[in-house]
């Protein structure tokens, strides 16, 4: 038994020091700004759409304010650095706390409403986000936005210092942060806290008869969620060094649904696929935004139709039954 | 202008306000009622029955009247295909792929208008110029014209729906579905005529503003939200408590805008859907039910 889960331990280390390898090497082989632009992008939107999965996708509860969160972090971050003056990693900190503090505050009224109104009330908070970020112009500068914000330097025993301002070291930058939750998020859906995540998904009442305290998991969820949005936040305002209210705006919220369903909800590698097809397509399309969020809206539409469960889904159903024709084969 | 003066105009702004926004509700309760979907891109059809009416009388130099009948007529036979193509296939699926269909239709419609028209804001010109003199306070025929037909369109939804044999049946088939059909009514069929008059009147609102506000679309996505409010704050599928929370939510907007302050105007509605979700979940006028 011991034996078998050492085995298991050795073997998913090494598949994600591969995994690991493989994506903080890529820039050995490719020095295309370009293609590193597109990736950093990739990473930054892959954080935020796992935020979105981790709720809809284990715990069933399907939130518009992510992007709203998304945001926080990067308005967090981004008046420390400028403001403030601090350095990336306070703001870093505190855009992941921020919003986290403000999920757990708001997720007490919000999570015990039905789903309907779930939905409609994140909306409002997303909407109240923006409307604040327009007009508290002391403090976020209004529709004007915030220019010039730094770039992360890390200074290690004031000796080393790493700048990110270059594509290649802002990419690795973007990776580890996205490896790390990833693997955090992995630890997390596989672990008890995980499975009362996904008995809440599957029946909610059932869970609460067999003595899941419902409100806590989904308490929990909505916070760690809002947490991982605002690291996303954080990372994209540095990245793109000027922030305004248009964060707030559907578009985000648009592009993070159709990485997530598409990619398929409830997988941990939808999401991914999601994103690398979603970053990549619209720069091969290179249509105007109006045209590709047209697009967008149509697939959208249809995966909603047709494949709910989207790639990730299809793929897991099909492992799963390929399992048990080998179990009946045996 | 006299401090009453200012109260009154105020007072038939708020009104027209929630008149039009009473429109847009009303349907999205309907819908809700009879279809157990909430319509995210309800907000869309009134945009259209704007650029549509647009369309009629600046470009085709209609008159207004007309303008606004092909604008109803236009939202409704759009709104024919939406749930040819859309909505009777996402019935009876789980409640995200209600929500995200819906939200699917609203880009699509939204982003096309947006190409189509550009964000540029537009104004709809009617030839009514002018106002009236009541009681020593001016007030604009197109406002006056607005806020009449708006409830006029209320009271004859109104009747439709207690008087009418079809406006009975919307009504039975948002109580009990299944009892439906044990006396003989077809549930998709009231479905796809409860769809379609929802938008009407949505696509009506939109027609009715377009010559009072500048238009350009996103304002359908400003409006589903107040609509949202109202629907939270009467219940959801109840068309009386919709009427009145359209009354609160426009007079609020235009006294709160008049006196206290325009921001604290826009962020209102949201103010008391978190309210009255917090405190009173099934709404004003909603009967309490157990839903997980």
């Amino acid at each position: 038994m011991i034996n078998q889960k050492r085995i298991r331990f050795i073997r998913n280390a090494a598949l994600y020091s591969t995994i690991a390898a493989v994506v903080l090497s890529v820039p050995i082989f490719t020095q295309s700004a370009y293609i590193l632009h597109l990736l950093v992008l990739t990473g930054i939107y892959l954080m935020l759409a796992q935020s979105f999965n981790l709720l809809l996708g284990y715990v069933g509860y399907l939130s518009l304010a992510q992007t709203a969160f998304f945001g926080i972090g990067a308005y967090t971050s981004t008046i420390l650095a400028v403001t403030y003056k601090q350095s990336f990693w306070i703001g870093l900190v505190l855009a992941i706390l921020i919003p986290a503090v403000i999920a757990a505050a708001v997720g007490i009224p919000f999570l015990r409403l039905s789903r309907h109104s779930f939905v409609i009330s994140t909306l409002g908070f997303l909407v109240i986000c923006w409307l604040i970020a327009r007009n508290w112009v002391e403090v976020t500068r209004g529709p004007l936005g915030i220019p010039g914000i730094p770039s992360p330097t890390l200074n290690l025993f004031n000796q080393l210092s790493i700048s990110f301002a270059s594509r290649t070291n802002y990419y690795v930058l973007t990776m580890v942060f996205a490896l790390i939750l990833h693997l955090l998020l992995i630890k997390l859906v596989g672990s008890r806290i995980g499975r009362a995540f996904i008995a809440i998904r599957e029946d909610e009442a059932l869970a609460q008869a067999v003595g899941i305290n419902t409100m806590k998991y989904k308490l929990l969820a909505f916070t760690i969620s809002a947490g991982m949005a605002g690291i996303a936040g954080s990372l994209f305002a540095h990245y793109i060094t000027f922030l305004d209210p248009t964060v707030f705006e559907f578009y985000t919220l648009e592009h993070v649904l159709v990485i997530t369903l598409v990619g398929g909800s409830g997988t941990i590698g939808g999401p991914i696929l999601g994103s690398i097809v979603f970053t990549v397509l619209p720069e091969i399309l290179r249509a105007a935004k109006e045209f590709r969020l047209i697009i967008y809206g149509f697939i959208l539409l249809f995966t909603v139709l047709l494949m709910p469960e989207g790639i990730g889904g299809k793929f897991k159903a099909y492992m799963h039954k390929r399992r048990i024709k080998e179990v009946y084969a045996k | 202008m006299s401090a009453e003066a200012i109260f009154a105009q105020h007072l038939v702004n708020g009104l027209l306000l929630s008149g039009i926004y009473g429109l847009v509700a009303v349907g999205l309760t309907l819908i809700y009622g009879v279809l157990e979907i909430v319509n995210f891109a309800h907000g869309e059809f009134y945009m259209l029955g704007a650029y549509f009416t647009f369309i009629a009388s600046s470009w085709l130099g209609l008159p207004y009247y007309i303008s606004v009948a092909l604008a109803v007529a236009f939202s409704a036979i759009i709104a024919l295909f939406v749930e040819r193509g859309a909505i009777r296939p996402i019935t009876g699926r789980s409640f995200e792929s209600k929500v995200l269909g819906t939200f699917a239709i609203s880009m699509i419609l939204a982003n096309t208008v947006l190409l189509l028209f550009t964000a540029t804001p537009r104004t709809v010109r009617t030839g009514l110029a002018g106002t009236i003199e009541f009681a020593g306070v001016f007030f604009s025929v197109e406002r006056v014209l607005a806020l009449l037909a708006g409830y006029l369109a209320f009271f004859a939804l109104h009747l439709f729906l207690q008087r009418t044999r079809l406006g009975k049946a919307i009504r039975a088939v948002a109580q009990n579905r299944e009892a439906c059909y044990v006396v003989g009514i077809d549930p998709h069929r009231i479905a796809r005529l409860t769809f379609t008059l929802g938008i009407g009147l949505a696509g009506l609102a939109g027609a009715l503003i377009a010559p009072i506000f500048s238009i350009e679309p996103s304002m359908g996505q400003a409006v589903v939200l107040k609509a949202f409010a109202i629907v939270i704050v009467g219940g959801f599928g109840s068309v009386k408590g919709a009427a009145v929370a359209a009354l609160i939510v426009g007079l609020g907007e235009s006294l709160v805008g008049g006196y206290i302050s325009a921001t604290l105007k826009d962020g209102l509605a949201f103010l008391i859907i978190i309210l009255v979700l917090i405190l009173r979940p099934q709404g004003i006028f909603g009967r309490a039910t157990r839903v997980l």
